[in-house]
This record gives structure tokens, sequence and C-alpha cells, in this order.
């Protein structure tokens, strides 16, 4: 018994410990948002035309933050690299609102189709001819 | 930073309407960066580049957000973000330019055929002028272009931290590879 408690015990709270570190330092990382709570709830179109009319300031508002976003499907595209990109409408023909999912895919297109209002979680990426969200989630997932 | 891709689409649509066909774009470019060092190996994917290639003047562009690269490791991706590329406050990367051997480059015929690109790039907000080779591809009706080369970090202002020098390279290797289509809306 002695030797359990002066030896092996701490050395095995050790090496836990060690693992346990090791195992947060060397972590994948979250591929969606679904665990996290949204800060800003807005439709597309609002999104949209934030970042048109001042980029500067959209950036800071919404860059690196969970949004929920709603609006309708234009397009649903499974890329080369299998990732799953759904487009949402907004006024602007040249623009919209770009979802980017790396999981749930097969439940996400299903619930998904062109024309039908979605409501979907992401992180803000900023924008290029679309604003981008990635690591998304459907909500109420 | 200003978004100056919408403004350079309606440019270029409204200067060349009748030859709109010319403009190839595509919004699922891939980009590669490797930082390579003798205790780490750090390597970053994006496949939401965006690029425009006007094929009657050769102007061409790539825009990125550097948020959308992803990563194995969460700690590399946190770092990348908020210490080395302070993606909050300078989210794009972006070259625009132009492949000055445009003329010479025959969209109708398969081939591999090397560009001579010259423009600014962009990273970390600062830009840079630069001269670099790549191939725009035709086979099979499609046009594609790729490019490898190498940045240095120091030239885009992207401080490293002593503790970690070691884990970051000072010379990070860049792959870009687009396929384009006609742009029509």
């Amino acid at each position: 018994m002695k030797k359990l408690r002066r030896y092996i015990l701490p050395m095995a709270l050790i090496i836990t410990t060690g693992l346990l570190a090791m195992s947060y330092v060397f972590r994948s990382p979250e591929n969606s948002v679904a665990k996290e709570q949204a800060v800003f709830q807005i439709g597309a179109n609002d999104l949209f035309s934030s970042f048109e009319t001042d980029e500067n300031a959209a950036n800071e508002k919404f860059i690196g933050k969970v949004i929920e976003v709603s609006g309708e499907v234009v397009s649903t595209e499974q890329t080369a690299n299998g990732q799953l990109e759904v487009l949402l409408m907004v006024e602007n023909p040249m623009g919209g609102v770009r979802c980017v999912f790396e999981t749930a895919q097969q439940k996400v297109i299903g619930k998904l189709k062109t024309g039908q209002t979605a409501s979907i979680k992401g992180k803000c990426s900023g924008m290029l001819m679309e604003v981008v969200l990635d690591n998304c989630a459907l909500t109420g997932n | 930073m200003k978004n100056w891709i919408l403004p350079l689409i309606v440019l270029v649509f409204s200067t060349q309407l009748i030859q709109a066909q010319n403009l190839l774009y595509t919004k699922t470019g891939h980009a590669y960066f490797m930082s390579h060092t003798e205790a780490i190996d750090i390597d970053g994917n994006n496949n939401q580049v965006t690029s425009f290639l006007n094929i009657e003047t050769g102007e061409i562009a790539f825009q990125m957000l550097v948020k959308s690269f992803k990563f194995t490791l969460a700690t590399a991706e946190e770092h990348f973000n908020e210490t080395y590329m302070e993606s909050d406050k300078y989210p794009k990367a972006q070259f625009k330019g132009f492949v000055e051997n445009m003329q010479s480059i025959d969209l109708k015929k398969d081939g591999t055929y090397k560009a001579q690109v010259k423009g600014d790039l962009t990273i970390h907000g600062v830009s840079k002028a630069i001269k670099q080779e790549g191939n725009i591809v035709v086979k099979n009706g499609k046009i594609t272009a790729n490019s490898a080369f190498t940045v240095n970090i120091d030239d885009y202002a992207i401080k490293v931290p002593k503790m970690v020098e070691d884990r970051v390279a000072k010379n990070v290797d860049i792959k870009v590879d687009v396929e384009y289509v006609p742009y029509s809306k």
C-alpha cells in the first residue's frame, strides 16, 4: 500500500495531467458552431447590406462572431473538397450570404430546398462577393 | 479595407458589355500554405478563394478570407488568426495584377501555358509588388490556373513571438489552384 501511495499514484496523476494537456494542445478544430450561442440573429439581406454599406464597420461588428442568419435558399452545392455550400438570397443580384458546412451535411441537404427559408448558424469570416459564414450548422440542431 | 472586387466586376462588365464572355471567375478556388520547420510542419487549406480573369486584357485578381483557412490543429488555427495574421484587423489576403503574356495564350487549344503574372500581393494589410510565373491549363474546354511560390513573412509585417520562432518558417510555401467558369449573371 505504501508503494502505491508514494510512487504509483503521483506518477499516474502526472501522466494523466500530461495526457490531458497534450490532448488540448493537439486538439482538432471544432467543425461547427452547433454548440455555440449566436451573438446576432439577422436576416441575410440585412447582413449583406451592412457589409455593402460600410465594410470596415461590418468587419468589426461581425467577423469572428457566431451569427444566426435567415433567408431564402438560392442553391446548395457540394464542393470538390467535400464542403457543403448553401447560398442565401439578398437583394443585390451579385451578392449573397454563403454558408459553409463541414459537418452533418447529408442531414442539411435533406432539410434545405431551393426557394425555402432556412435558418443557419455560422461564424462570420468576412465578405468577398458574398458574406461568408464558416463552420455552419442548422439552427435547432 | 476597400472591397474592390465588386466595383472591378461592375467596371469590367459595364465597359465590355458586348464582350462579357471575356470574364472568367470562380468562388471556390483553392489556396494552400505550408510553414515547414524542423520542429513542426503547419499547413492550412482555403477552399473559398474568389478569382477573376479577363481573358482579353489579362487582368487577374484573387481574394480570400483569412478565416476561411482550415487547419488540422486548432491551436495552430488560433495562433494563425490571432497572433500572426491578425485576421480581425485584416480579414483578407488578395492579389491584383495582370497576366502580361495573355495575348500569347491560346485558350481554344488544349495545353499548359506559362503565365507571367505581375501585380500587388496584399497580406496582413501590407502590399508588395511581385512578379510570378504560373500556369494556365486548357483541357477539354476547361480553363484552370495554378501557381506555386514562396512568401517571406517579414515582407508583410507578420510578427512571430520569440518563444515560437523555431516553429514558424520565415519563408512560407504557397500553392494556388483555381478552376474558372465564364462569368454570367
